[in-house]
């Protein structure tokens, strides 16, 4: 029968599943005032991907994510969201803000900072309040709905921030060193919470920071950023399994091999590493 | 607790002091400018807690609620629209600084010339009087919006008039209230002017009839009663800042 023929094949070069780029990157250049600080940022990620990018503190990670979002103009190159040029920031695109505690707004409570975004978009109150009370759940917040945001502890205000941006529910989030100014206990369960959300939702990640072990622990792949003006030094698969674990993962050799890697590429020292 | 008790004992006791100084100091006086605060009084009760409490209270207090409101409410909105398209502000605010340099009763006789003398003309007055004030302060409520605020509100999809709405209009409103109280003494000073000349009734009429008629202690009736509205509508406008404050303030306790 005709239909034994076999089913239109994808095209040879199309990439294996789960190799869609989402986001591409291509000669990114960017400064102030003539004081160049993007210098030339070329990156792919993919779809479903967790990628973390590394870079040194003041090396531009921030005026690179308002680039990607659409959110800063750039001298030149291209960024592309889903194969289209970047302009604005595109609907699919949701951003965790490096200052949490001001990407909130404090006349509003918790629950209202989680709808506001869901208010202009094409859904019912119904399901935006279901969307909201989801996103919140999963963070661990449900009880705390009705507060103020500036009466939760720094790691919970990070919670809400994530939350604010799931309910959105984008196919790219990028997160700019959301975890930098939360307590070290607080961070590993963010950590593993982030994980545990990027498992569970059909998600891609590009999760911005300067540490290290936490670009390891939670990435697919590592970025890792020069010094001003800023490029990109080496690109690195983490070969780590998943599930990771705070303890047995960052015990094991190759977490300890390839931090030593990251370490050198960011041209750290052997001290400075140890 | 004792502390608290003091706060509300002192203001109080020194209020006492005082008006029991003028009571003694004016008692014997019989200077035609300055009558003896028992003929003050006599006069504001004659004068305040009778049926002219309304026919010549009322439209003072109208006009100048009618006034701000209108003053406040052009102030916001041109003030915000200012504040929030940073592009306009370097080319307005040259003429916003030569606005605010000007005395606001300056604007009566002009206004009389193109309104009249009627009530269109001292709302009108009073209006462009509380104008500059809160559209000042608009415009820097309006620009103190978090950069981050309006990623943030750009990422998640607000347009234009959601960002104003969600963000910027809350920003500004603790600024805005700022405005509004020192724009307040402005539209009372202002009312009585515009009263002064052209009235058949009001605070300024009544002022300007006693005095040129030398009824003294009826004037100074009167000038004691706009102290009275003036503190008590002064501690409204404070007290509503602080709820306001509290509400669309950054960090507090509340
Ligand atoms: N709006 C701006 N105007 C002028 N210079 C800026 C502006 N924003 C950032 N810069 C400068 O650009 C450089 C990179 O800043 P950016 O905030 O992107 O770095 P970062 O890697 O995110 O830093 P951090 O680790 O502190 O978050 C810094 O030197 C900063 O001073
Ligand atoms: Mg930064």
């Amino acid at each position: 029968m005709a239909e034994t023929a076999p089913p239109p094949a994808v095209a040879p070069a199309a990439a294996p599943a789960g190799r869609t780029p989402i986001l591409e990157v291509d000669g990114l250049r960017k400064g102030y005032g003539g004081d160049p600080v993007l210098d030339g940022i070329s990156l792919q990620v993919f779809e479903g991907e967790f990628v973390s990018v590394v870079g040194p503190s003041g090396c531009g990670k921030t005026t690179m994510l308002r680039c990607l979002a659409g959110l800063l103009p750039f001298e030149s190159g291209t960024v592309r969201i889903d194969g289209a040029a970047v302009t604005g920031p595109p609907a699919t695109l949701g951003i965790v803000f490096q200052d949490y505690s001001r990407s909130l707004l404090p006349w509003l409570s918790v629950r209202d900072n989680v709808r506001l975004p869901l208010r202009y978009q094409a859904i019912s109150k119904k399901q935006a309040a279901a969307q909201a009370d989801e996103a919140l759940e999963s963070v661990g917040l449900a009880a705390d709905g009705h507060k103020r945001p500036w009466q939760l502890s720094g790691g919970m205000q990070q919670r809400v921030a994530i939350a604010r941006a799931l309910a959105y529910r984008p196919r790219l989030l990028l997160m700019d060193e959301p975890f930098a100014s939360v307590d070290a206990q607080t961070r590993v369960e963010l950590e593993d919470l982030m994980l545990r959300l990027w498992s569970e939702r059909a998600m891609t990640i590009a999760f911005v920071t300067h540490d290290i072990d936490e670009a390891i622990y939670l990435g697919d792949r590592i970025v890792a950023l020069t010094r001003r003006p800023t490029g990109i030094r080496e690109t690195m698969t983490v070969d780590l399994p998943r599930p990771r674990d705070q303890i047995a993962t960052k015990a094991t050799e190759r977490f300890a091999e390839l931090r030593a890697s990251v370490f050198t590429a960011l041209g750290h020292h052997e001290e400075a590493a140890g | 607790m004792n502390r608290r008790l003091w706060a509300i004992a002192l203001p109080v006791l020194t209020t006492a002091a005082a008006v029991a100084l003028w009571w003694t100091a004016s008692a014997s006086s019989t200077s035609l400018y300055f009558p003896p605060l028992s003929d003050i009084l006599e006069a504001f009760r004659a004068n305040w807690l009778s049926r002219q409490l309304t026919d010549i209270v009322v439209p003072s207090l109208w006009r100048v609620g009618l006034g701000m409101a209108l003053g406040t409410a052009l102030g916001v909105a041109i003030g915000t629209l200012i504040g929030a398209i940073r592009r306009i502000e370097s080319y307005v605010q040259p003429q916003l600084e030569f606005m605010r340099a000007l005395p606001p009763i300056l604007v009566i006789p002009p206004m009389i010339l193109v309104l009249g003398t009627g009530d269109t003309m001292k709302i009108g007055v009073i209006a462009a009087s509380a104008l500059w004030p809160v559209l000042l302060a608009a415009v820097d409520g309006a620009r103190s919006v978090e950069p981050v605020r309006d990623d943030m509100a750009r990422v998640f999809g607000l347009g234009r008039w959601a960002r104003f709405r969600w963000v910027v209009l809350p920003t500004a409103v603790p600024h805005i209230w700022g405005g509004v109280q020192a724009a307040m003494p402005i539209a009372f000073v202002v009312m009585i002017a515009s009263e002064y000349y052209s009235s058949t009734n009001g605070l300024g009429y009544f002022l300007s009839q006693t005095s040129t008629s030398f009824r003294l202690a009826d004037m100074w009736s009167a000038i004691v009663l706009l102290g009275v509205i003036g503190v008590a509508v002064n501690s409204l406008v404070a007290y509503a800042g602080r709820r306001l404050d509290r509400r669309f303030g950054e960090y507090t306790d509340g």
